[in-house]
């Protein structure tokens, strides 16, 4: 039971850490003054081309930045190994709200998960961990785990399609190697595979109860 | 269910009180109300040795399969 109350503690300051981090990062985002520009951290892109004269004239002007792929042929197209892209965007209110959005998502769906464990432990902690509210939130949990990693890769490909309009060339593609969590899914799905179970647990605990 | 459980017939013949009998056998008038009714999923040896033993009598007096 220590053990039980020190997870049920511990979470409970994570619900307070989602809640004030969520505020702060509100506040954050609010303050800052329009026009500045904010990076937003290095996607995963990788740089395609089929014409050799734009290939060397990128690689002449990004020679920092890039180094070339070995041609296999002419008629190979060259692959650029971009070590890092920087992005920046102009802080302004729909990016602000935008944003403020997106953490108040984040929030409540976090937020929702602890929830949902908190009442598990409440349950064990008055011996009555099997029962139909737990299976649906054990269920719930996971399909909220399982579906984070596919709502990453969707806001990911979103943004992927968003930058290839903003930054497209002639005989240039730009692809994105940002893949599905693969772990985080099957995490959800282990999670939402106990449900079941806690339904055969129920079961046993009902006849266990009606065994006089 | 098949299994038709006479203890408030046994009961009667002893003259002998739901609360009564399951002080002296060791369980909860609300277990031994689920005996009675039925509802009941299983009976441990250990309740059902204690019952014939209060009640002087046999595990069929109590117990009757019918179809």
């Amino acid at each position: 039971m220590k053990k039980i109350n020190l997870i049920s503690s511990f979470l409970r300051l994570v619900q307070v850490l989602i809640v004030l981090g969520g505020i702060f990062a509100s506040i954050f985002i609010f303050s800052m003054d329009n026009g500045v520009f904010i990076d937003v951290g290095d996607p995963y892109f990788k740089v395609k081309s089929g014409n050799l004269n734009l290939s060397e004239n990128l690689a002449t002007e990004l020679s920092d930045l890039l180094r070339e792929a070995p041609q296999k042929s002419d008629n190979d197209p060259v692959v650029f190994h971009v070590n890092r892209i920087d992005m920046s965007v102009e802080v302004d209110l729909p990016f602000k709200i935008l944003i403020a959005l997106l953490i108040l998502i984040t929030v409540l769906y976090s937020s929702l998960i602890v929830w949902y464990m908190q009442k598990i432990i409440l349950d064990i902690r008055n011996n009555d961990a099997f029962n139909d509210r737990n299976i649906q939130r054990i269920r719930n949990i996971g399909v909220l785990i399982m579906f984070a990693p596919v709502a990453e890769w969707i806001m990911q490909m979103g943004f992927n399609y968003w930058f290839a309009m903003k930054f497209s060339f002639p005989d240039m593609t730009i692809e994105s190697t940002k893949e599905l969590g693969w772990s985080v899914f099957i995490i959800g799905l282990l999670i939402y595979t106990l449900g079941y179970a806690f339904t055969e647990g129920k079961k046993l605990k009902e006849e266990q109860e009606l065994t006089i | 269910m098949p299994i038709v459980v006479n203890l408030d017939v046994m009961m009667a013949k002893r003259k002998i009180r739901s609360k009564e009998l399951a002080e002296r056998i060791g369980i909860t008038e609300a277990n031994l109300s689920i005996l009675k009714t039925g509802k009941a999923k299983a009976i441990r040896f250990s309740t059902l040795e204690a019952l014939c033993k209060e009640l002087d009598c046999q595990p069929a007096d109590i117990l009757e399969y019918s179809d």
